[in-house]
């Protein structure tokens, strides 16, 4: 059965658009072989790091892993020295930690089903020369990783370009 | 591993038939990959899931279509000029949706650790505001939701992974 709905937005419409300000990024490289084994790394740091903001992740040709966690940067000190100890003498890993960043994250109604959203937030931040550092784009939900400083601009042209209810 | 044991999640599930693709700017001040997101829109494609990142050799965007779309994302890859060392297509993918995630890194850890043993191949993943979108080879599925099972522990009244419905839109 199918059924039809229809609903005219002149401007995308979007529940929230939330800028938050220094956070710290992790970058971590290491060969899609050792999947296993970073995956027990992460369970166990967690007593170190408490709770991520986002967490990307993809494979490369090569089948190196690139992941990225968004952390608060109070952690950052703790993350890096129990990850440089673990991969002290690992070939084709790589660990970077870069802070402060800003992120901005917005989420609407069926985004993960319409066409168009992507191209709207990343042109309209391109144009105004906001460089998106990482980004994950993943059901209702959008995040966008620039520079210090960056994200309160981002956020502007964002509020802008997007229809939102209630600011954050 | 015992039932008290498991980590306890509100759901698991899959999308429907997708392709990757996978594209790399030509320098790092290209607008390719604007003018690919802008007319992927133009043909009304949905994706639904990406990623992006500069801290590649050459900054990278991953994103997920429909498998119906691989003619027209061919191209429009071959309009958006788009050389073949520059993009990637692997083709029979799906999403697997858990949540919540609670912003834990257990539960990623788990998954991640799980796919690895089993050599499930992890494509790319995300997390949302409340779940971890991860993409995986499609027929796989069935096989990863049984083996996650052995670790995590879904609600007794779960709803079937696969959606009874789509929803499609037509117009912007």
């Amino acid at each position: 059965m199918e059924t039809i709905a229809v609903y005219r937005e002149e401007q995308v419409k979007v529940y929230g658009i939330t800028e938050k300000a220094d956070f710290a990024l992790a970058i971590l490289h290491f060969p899609g072989t050792s999947m296993a084994l970073w995956g027990r790394r992460i369970m166990s740091l967690e007593q170190s790091l408490n709770r991520f903001e986002l967490v990307t992740c993809h494979t490369g040709n090569s089948r190196a892993v690139e992941l990225h966690i968004l952390f608060d940067p109070k952690y950052a000190d703790t993350l890096r020295n129990t990850v440089n100890a673990l991969i002290k003498e690992e070939k084709n890993t790589a660990f970077t930690l870069k802070q402060p960043v800003d992120v901005l994250f917005l989420f609407g109604p069926h985004f993960q089903d319409r066409y168009g959203i992507v191209d709207i937030a990343f042109n309209a931040l391109r144009k105004n020369d906001v460089e998106i550092l990482v980004s994950g784009c993943a059901g209702t939900s959008m995040y966008f990783v620039t520079s210090k400083n960056e994200g309160r601009k981002g956020f502007h042209i964002l509020a802008d370009t997007f229809l939102i209810p209630t600011r954050i | 591993m015992e039932k008290d044991q498991k980590v306890r999640i509100g759901g698991i599930k899959f999308s429907e038939e997708l392709i990757q693709v996978t594209v790399a700017k030509k320098s790092p001040d290209d607008l390719s990959i604007c003018r690919l997101l802008h007319l992927i829109a133009e043909k009304n494609i949905n994706i639904s899931f990406l990623c992006h990142s500069v801290f590649t050799r050459t900054p990278e965007t991953i994103f997920c279509v429909e498998s119906s779309e691989l003619d027209a994302i061919r191209n429009i890859l071959k309009a958006a000029a788009f050389p073949d060392e520059h993009f990637d297509i692997i083709r029979s993918v799906g999403t697997l949706t858990l949540f919540p995630h609670r912003n834990e890194l257990k539960l990623l850890g788990l998954i991640i650790d799980l796919f690895g043993a089993c050599n499930f191949p992890v494509y790319s993943f995300s997390t949302s505001i409340s779940a971890i979108a991860l993409n995986t080879d499609f027929l796989s599925l069935d096989n990863i939701a049984k083996k996650l099972q052995t670790v995590l522990l879904l609600p007794d009244n779960h709803a079937p992974f696969r959606q009874g419905f789509r929803v499609t839109q037509i117009q912007m």
